[in-house]
């Protein structure tokens, strides 16, 4: 093999190596700055020792999602994710979180619908004025 | 280098690539934030959120363009080999393009403090724009604009063509900010590898970044995917070496 093609693949797996080293060693070792206004995305010191300590993953399940949402509940599903993604990093990826729109449910969705209303989730009609009327979700 | 740097910098702004990729920037986020359906006005909060989750998109096609012409117009006129035996490295050529780039990215971005300061004046008193959530990602967007312009360098010194280096450059903007996020959300890692896939790639960090948190750990993979891509357009220019 010519010298060049060697010494290029020498850099290149080195380097390569070298990122991998620096990107685990900034995993467990890392500083955050809360910008936001309110630290939104700080945690109390409790919270997070009680998500570095669990032992099993959780699931969380978020029944906010769907094609149409209003943007007030963009936004809320936005801020939902955004806290549950803290969560998450504090949580050695022990935390898994998904976000179901039930309306595209198409196995048993009458079933499931009925599971969730007996564990006290309610469906809500609401109302969003827009330009063309009223919309309901 | 600084040779190199000025000359590229003279090329970006005598030429008319400069001034369009600015242009059609701004046409865009502008009709996306005020004029067309989901706009602030109906939206009705005092946030850029919206143009935070298009800006990306947009730079997918418009870095490309931006560094396109670098390497391969360079070797469709046969001048890369002029300034190859000049005595400068290869390192100091790459570099010197790639500020020269990177200096353009900053000039455009600076200029979108204007979408900035209108929101700030437009909003309520009681419901003020949150400074330092947008703060941060002002800092993200600037770390994936420069992390798009080392891919669009690399592709461009990969090919001879500026066509073929714009559409691979898109392509690997396109895989390095998206496309770990959608295999993620295959349900065959749902639950368990999702999160590690999703932080290989360009979008979960800028997201992180985004919502005013700023974490080492975004900073340094943002660092080293420039590094890396860097590293990989110095071998491409080596090649030549290879036989």
């Amino acid at each position: 093999m010519n010298y060049y093609l060697k010494k290029s693949i020498y850099t290149l797996i080195l380097s390569l190596l070298v990122v991998i080293v620096i990107n685990i060693i900034s995993n467990n070792v890392f500083l955050r700055w809360d910008l936001t206004a309110e630290k939104r995305y700080t945690l109390t010191p409790a919270t997070k020792k009680l998500l570095s300590n669990l032992k099993q993953n959780v699931e969380v399940e978020v029944y906010l999602e769907g094609k149409d949402l209003p943007a007030g509940m963009k936004r809320l599903k936005k801020e939902t994710r955004e806290l549950l993604q803290e969560f998450r990093s504090y949580s050695n990826g022990k935390i898994t979180y998904k976000f179901i729109d039930v309306n595209a449910i198409k196995k048993d969705k009458e079933k499931k619908i009925e599971a969730l209303v007996q564990k006290g989730v309610k469906p809500i009609n609401l109302e969003v004025n827009t330009n063309s009327g009223f919309v309901e979700n | 280098m600084t040779a190199i740097y000025k000359k590229e910098i003279n090329l970006f702004f005598s030429s008319i690539i400069g001034y369009l990729t600015m242009l059609v920037f701004f046409i865009v986020l502008g009709l996306n934030l005020f004029i067309f359906q989901g706009n602030i006005f109906e939206g009705g909060y005092a946030t850029l959120e919206n143009f935070f989750t298009l800006a990306p998109w947009i730079l997918i096609f418009l870095i490309p363009a931006i560094t396109m012409r670098s390497f391969a117009d360079e070797k469709q006129a046969g001048t890369l080999e002029f300034l190859l035996t000049k005595p400068i490295t290869d390192t100091q050529i790459i570099l010197g393009k790639y500020f020269a780039a990177l200096t353009l990215w900053l000039f455009i971005f600076i200029l979108t403090f204007t979408y900035f300061f209108c929101i700030k004046l437009l909003s309520l008193e009681n419901a003020p724009l949150d400074i330092g959530a947008t703060l941060g990602s002002y800092i993200g967007l600037f770390f994936l604009g420069s992390v798009f312009i080392a891919i669009g360098l690399f592709s461009s010194s990969i090919s001879k063509s500026q066509i073929v280096a714009f559409l691979l450059g898109v392509f690997l903007c396109y895989l390095m900010y998206d496309a770990f996020f959608q295999l993620s959300s295959l349900s065959v890692f749902s639950g368990k590898l999702d999160y590690y896939i999703q932080s290989f790639g360009l979008g979960a960090h800028y997201e992180s970044i985004s919502r005013g948190v700023v974490d080492s750990r975004d900073i340094i993979y943002f660092i080293s995917i420039v590094t890396l891509f860097l590293i990989l357009c110095r071998t491409s220019l080596e090649s030549r070496k290879w036989n």
